[in-house]
């Protein structure tokens, strides 16, 4: 850790090729863990006595549903501090996550409704878990449309950093909601204390698609990220050298 | 197992299949859109500097 400057990689043409370099580190464990863990919940885990393979839709859930609300409490954070210390990789970071939160929020809600229709009965209630997520979603939507609507950059890095902090609010009460209210979703499937609920390779798919799920999110969110930093900083010299371009020489006289 | 009972998924093909298909799509659509968006944005950065910067 001593010896390498951190403060030299929170300038954007610093972390714009450490964050090249970084992106095969997590994608390509990201896609080996997709395969493995889906062998696993396919191949591996029994069928569900009360569910039969419709409870195999949760390897994509679970992991989709926790790592949209992880994604939204990171955001808020970069948001904050790209506000607090006019930070402004910061703010592209936050803004770099928004779109692959509202991603898998999207992607739990629906994943929810295909495993509610033939184990509930139905594709949706307005049940607190639910509908606390479905605000999660109109959350990420209202920052990224929020920020999309403002030209100034830096504006719009603050604006959304207001709206990602206020709405943080929601996360705990997404989590929270399966204790506090009679709610028709399941409690928590994943618990950090006690025995876990279910049977030891249907928790080993689930956890291995959690972990590809995060490892995906880190690589798309510095693939995006890098895009960002290119599109902000274009008239800057080093990006036009960062796309592939032979830096402009400047001319010495005649 | 056999693979038509494997694909029947106890009768739950089309919530389950239908699932990952989703999955699929989005997770892939953002891939192939983020490495178009990289494709574009190099073009163009590119050339505007070919073109005395802006």
């Amino acid at each position: 850790m001593a010896g390498i400057n951190w403060y030299k990689y929170a300038s954007p043409a610093n972390f714009y090729p450490l964050a090249g370099k970084m992106i095969p580190w997590f994608a390509i464990p990201a896609a080996i863990l997709f395969v493995v863990g889906l062998y696993v919940g396919f191949f591996v885990a029994p069928t569900d006595f009360q569910q039969g393979d419709a409870y195999r839709i949760i390897f994509i859930h679970v992991p989709a549903a926790w790592i949209g609300m992880m994604l939204y409490v990171l955001m808020a954070i970069y948001a904050a501090i790209g506000w607090a210390f006019n930070a402004r990789l910061s703010s592209m970071m936050a803004s770099a996550i928004s779109i692959t939160g509202a991603m898998f929020t999207f992607l739990s809600l629906v994943t929810g409704s295909m495993w509610g229709k033939p184990t509930w009965g139905t594709w949706w209630v307005w049940d607190a878990r639910l509908t606390s997520t479905l605000i999660l979603l109109f959350l990420y939507i209202g920052f990224i449309s929020l920020q999309a609507s403002i030209d100034d950059p830096r504006r719009a890095d603050r604006a959304g950093a207001v709206l990602a902090i206020v709405g943080v609010i929601n996360v705990p009460i997404i989590y929270f909601s399966v204790q506090w209210w009679n709610t028709l979703h399941q409690g928590a499937t994943i618990r950090l204390l006690g025995k876990p609920t279910m049977a030891p390779p249907m928790l080993a798919a689930m956890l291995i698609m959690l972990a590809a799920c995060w490892l995906y999110s880190i690589a798309v969110v510095l693939a995006r990220l890098r895009c960002t930093i290119l599109e902000r900083e274009q008239s800057a010299a080093w990006a036009a050298e960062a796309a592939g371009s032979p830096a402009r020489q400047p001319s010495w006289g005649a | 197992m056999n693979w038509s009972e494997f694909f029947s998924m106890g009768g739950y093909a089309f919530y389950v299949w239908g699932s990952y298909l989703v999955t699929l799509l989005l997770m892939g659509g953002e891939v192939v859109l983020l490495l178009r968006r990289r494709k574009l944005l190099r073009h163009r950065t590119r050339s505007s500097s070919e073109a005395g910067g802006k």
